[in-house]
């Protein structure tokens, strides 16, 4: 189930959240425990149990290794808790990577192929894993107890809002919301209301009505394309990107106050950076978090010199890139970015108008473009394709932009527009778009309030209308 | 105020209950959306599609088509589309012209490319498909010769279609997106012209374009797909004077004084396929009501239309069934309309139903002129000259020569018929086909 479907938005959130309020707050997690299990068995039926096995599994491991005095034991139960969870995400995420590979290696090398039948990725599994490991690793660290209750642990881990697409949660941030959150507030709820709100508008009125474009763009023949529709289309990935994933984010954040918890931020305006670093400073906030915590760190961090400390850096970012998808393509975007980030650790030791302390304005804009050709490499998987498409950007051959040709329509470039505008508005205006983050007086809700049900309204006709092509009569 | 908050999450929450009720029990009415698509059904749970999560995909289609307030939704946000960006909603049926003249895609396409091309685009190399049109038009006369010795007056009507008419306010992007089709083209229509077959019809195209800036109604509406409501009442009043130039007489009608009156159905069909909001503003329309004259003949006639959507207009305005005494309307030779016996022309012994017809009335726009007939020709030849065992005999062969193990093998059959139908019934190139088929005597000697 997504958040953007009509099953959630009018069905499940709805008898969710009666049930959800009607019940003490003691059994408010079972309620949610018992909303996920539904909600993830609604788009993964056959891995439910799965999930839920290793969920268990895990928790009696931290359990134990808790318990356990001994640190030989401590590492034994903590490493056997990690390789469950990567077991399963190795196995279902990259095994079909890994064996198409090996055939490749093994027919090239006129050995033959294994035989193998695909393994069907189960949704959220990159979420759910990272969570786990930071449960495990926070408590084999002392950092947290582990959870008493099994059903408080399975709420961590399969919890719907971020279950999907995160924001990756660490178990430090909210073992103290799972165990003893606060009565619900009403203000608070609202304010989940409106963020919700404003995340399936990203989703449905930006990301989706950029997206059908791209999508054409893209599928259409990239040989042909000029490199004013390239470099338009590419910004307009940039922008479907970041409304899509910000906006799903929006909605985990929205749905998590609605019911008392609070999740951190996944995003603050990424592409306003001055720098890669930055951006990854601003862009998926909670992978950033754990990638430097969980593998940056344990990898020796800046511990151990400078060389060491590239080659982590490019060893992280390459394993990013892995986790975003089981393709070259994101490899080479990891390594593209890890590329980036320790040029610009040299420069900024050396030349202090690099320094990515400082920011400078000016750099905004070859950051966005370094983004740009970085967001193509992630976009398009087979790699030929990709080569082709960076070539159209860097073409320039006349005429720029054939308009003849163009695909894009006005309601495309206006929804750009906007994009660019929200994406970019903090270039301009010091204060961030207040409204996701502003406490109302009890009056003030009304007009937001009464702005956020219409942009529901009008998200929820967009969703509708979009496939309704129907025809006068029948023919035949 | 200081329990809005709570007021406000509480209201909140009950409209999207509401909206759960509404989607159950439409307790509210709301104005329906206009237009005809294929639903989806009602899922039924299984174990085995639950795990496949085909049940669940099944159930998320539904829901989007039968969830609460889902008209009033769709209409808001097609009439920002329309505001905002001036976009057609529904682009596969429905292209926005010049000046907010709406047309329907084929239409375009006709203009452009000429709709030979627009049917079988790919599966029949373009050089051939006149020819199938000039085979069809043979086969018409053919038949319209095998009625009349039966005493069944068989007619084609003509229709012109909106981009004949308006081809001013086409949109220039049809042009553009059609490119080197546009060079040599020929519209069904000019083959018909070319067409030497003789046989009976009324060609309303030039009609209209004589008509076309010397009326001062519209002859189709700006909105609309379909000729406009009086232009068509015009049109079949004339119909029905050369269908009596060859017939039995048909009760006289009167037509009233033109007035202007509010848009009646269809004259906005194309607008309300948009499904918005407000209508786009367009000027008045003009009607005329048709009221029965005398003298009545001692029998009114039957007939049979056979045709596409424009003859709605017809039957809106138009008291048919106190015209003709057995009227049937066999819609794109699929559907039955008026005839409480059938609803399918499946279901229906043809020989029979034709043989108990006065009129038969092939009713088609230029852009339908390909398809004319919808298989009702070859059928109605075939069920003339030949005993059914014969038909079969022949279908029989073909599934098991040519076709092998073909899916749809009934309907790959009817287009191999339709592309060798003289080869494989060869009777029918003889001057008197039906006298050898029984089946046409036993028919006809029940006639009354």
């Amino acid at each position: 189930m997504i958040f953007s479907s009509h099953i959630f938005l009018l069905y499940f959130l709805p008898l969710f959240l009666v049930v959800y309020f009607l019940v003490p707050s003691k059994g408010r997690n079972l309620v949610l425990l018992l909303a996920s299990i539904v909600f993830y068995a609604w788009g993964a039926p056959d891995f439910i149990l799965i999930l839920l096995a290793s969920t268990v599994a895990n928790c009696y491991l931290v359990k134990a290794m808790h318990r356990t005095d001994r640190p030989a034991a401590k590492r034994l139960l903590c490493a056997s808790a990690i390789l469950i969870s990567l077991g399963l995400l190795a196995y279902f995420k990259y095994a079909n990577f890994f064996v198409d590979n090996a055939n490749a290696l093994l027919s090239a090398l006129g050995l033959g192929t294994m035989t193998w039948t695909k393994v069907l990725l189960p949704i959220g599994i990159s979420f759910f894993t990272f969570q786990s490991i930071t449960y495990v690793v926070d408590t084999y660290r002392g950092v947290n107890t582990p959870m008493q209750r099994l059903t408080d642990y399975v709420v961590y881990i399969i919890m719907f809002p971020q279950l999907i697409a995160g924001p990756i949660v660490r178990y430090t941030d909210i073992a103290d919301q799972i165990t003893a959150r606060r009565r619900l507030r009403w203000d608070e709820c609202l304010q989940g209301f409106y963020r919700f709100v404003i995340g399936l508008s990203k989703k449905v009125l930006i990301a989706d009505v950029i997206g059908r474009t791209v999508d054409v763009a893209l599928g259409g023949d990239l040989a042909a394309m000029d490199t004013g529709t390239a470099w338009v289309t590419i910004t307009a990935y940039t922008m479907q990107l970041y409304f899509d994933f910000s906006g799903y984010s929006d909605m985990a954040i929205g749905l998590g106050r609605i019911m008392g918890f609070r999740f951190p931020e996944n995003f603050d305006n990424p592409y306003n950076s001055a720098s890669i670093t930055e951006f990854w400073r601003r862009w998926h906030i909670t992978l950033g978090a754990f990638m430097r915590n969980y593998l940056y760190i344990p990898l020796g961090g800046n511990r151990h010199g400078t060389a060491r400390t590239y080659f982590n850096l490019w060893v992280v970012f390459l394993l990013s890139g892995l986790w975003h998808g089981a393709s070259w393509n994101f490899v080479l975007w990891g390594a593209y970015h890890g590329f980036f980030l320790v040029v610009e650790r040299i420069l900024s030791r050396h030349i202090p108008l690099f320094d990515t302390k400082r920011r400078h304005p000016l750099f905004v804009l070859p950051t966005f473009i370094i983004l740009l050709v970085g967001w193509a490499i992630f976009r398009i998987e087979d790699l030929p394709s990709c080569w082709l498409f960076i070539q159209r950007l860097f073409a320039f051959d006349k005429p720029i932009f054939n308009s003849q040709c163009s695909i894009f329509n006005s309601q495309f470039y206006v929804t750009l527009v906007v994009a660019l505008l929200f994406a970019f508005c903090k270039l301009f205006f010091n204060s961030q778009f207040s409204i996701l983050n502003s406490h109302y007086s009890p009056k003030a809700h009304i007009p937001v309030w009464l702005v956020a049900c219409l942009l529901f309204f009008f998200c929820l006709g967009a969703l509708t209308a979009t496939d309704f092509s129907p025809f006068i009569y029948f023919r035949f | 105020m200081r329990n809005t908050p709570k007021i406000l999450c509480l209201v909140t929450l009950g409209l999207l209950l509401l909206t759960i009720l509404q989607g159950a029990t439409s307790f509210i009415k709301v104005k329906p959306l206009k237009g005809v698509y294929v639903g989806a059904g009602k899922p039924q749970f299984t174990p085995a599609a639950f795990l496949s999560g085909e049940w669940q995909k099944a159930t998320d289609q539904y829901l989007k088509e039968h969830h609460g307030f889902r008209e009033p939704a769709i209409r808001l946000y097609n009439q920002y589309l329309w505001s905002a960006y001036h976009r057609s909603t529904n682009p596969s049926s429905v292209v926005v012209g010049k000046d907010n003249y709406l047309f329907e895609p084929w239409f375009v396409d006709e203009y452009y490319t000429g709709c030979l091309h627009h049917y079988h685009p790919d599966s029949i190399p373009d050089y051939e498909k006149p020819n199938i049109f000039y085979r069809r038009m043979s086969r018409l006369a053919k038949l319209q010769a095998i009625l009349e010795e039966q005493g069944v007056h068989l007619f084609l009507a003509l229709l012109p279609g909106k981009e004949r008419i308006y081809p001013q306010y086409l949109p220039d992007r049809g042009a553009k997106a059609h490119g080197d089709r546009l060079r040599g083209h020929h519209r069904a229509y000019d083959y018909y012209c070319n067409s030497l077959y003789d046989f009976r019809r009324i060609d309303l195209c030039h009609c209209f374009d004589s008509l076309n800036g010397h009326t001062p109604y519209l002859l189709f509406t700006k909105t609309g797909t379909h000729w406009s409501n009086i232009a068509s009442i015009y049109a079949f009043d004339s119909v029905m004077r050369y269908m009596q130039t060859f017939g039995p007489a048909i009760r006289p009608v009167t037509l009233g004084q033109p007035y202007y009156g509010s848009t009646r159905e269809p004259d906005a069909d194309l607008d309300d396929l948009l499904n918005k909001t407000f209508r786009i503003p367009s000027e008045r329309n003009q009607y005329v009501d048709v009221t029965l004259a005398e003298p009545a003949p001692e029998r009114n006639p039957s007939l049979v239309v056979i045709g596409d959507s424009f003859f709605w207009n017809i039957l809106y305005n138009f008291p048919i069934q106190e015209l003709f005494s057995d009227f049937r309307y066999w819609y794109y030779f699929s559907t039955i309309y008026y005839d409480p016996a059938h609803d399918n022309v499946a279901d229906i012994d043809l020989v029979e139903e034709l043989l108990r017809t006065d009129y038969v009335m092939l009713s088609y726009c230029t852009v339908q002129l390909y398809n004319c007939g919808n298989g009702f020709i070859n059928r109605a030849l075939l069920e003339l000259c030949y005993d059914p065992d014969e038909i079969q005999a022949v279908r029989d062969s073909l599934s098991r020569t040519a076709l092998g193990d073909n899916i749809d093998s009934q309907k790959a059959i009817d287009e191999l018929i339709d592309q060798n139908l003289e080869q494989y019934f060869p009777a029918l190139a003889e001057s008197h086909p039906t006298k050898r088929c029984s089946r046409l005597s036993a028919v006809a000697t029940k006639r009354p």
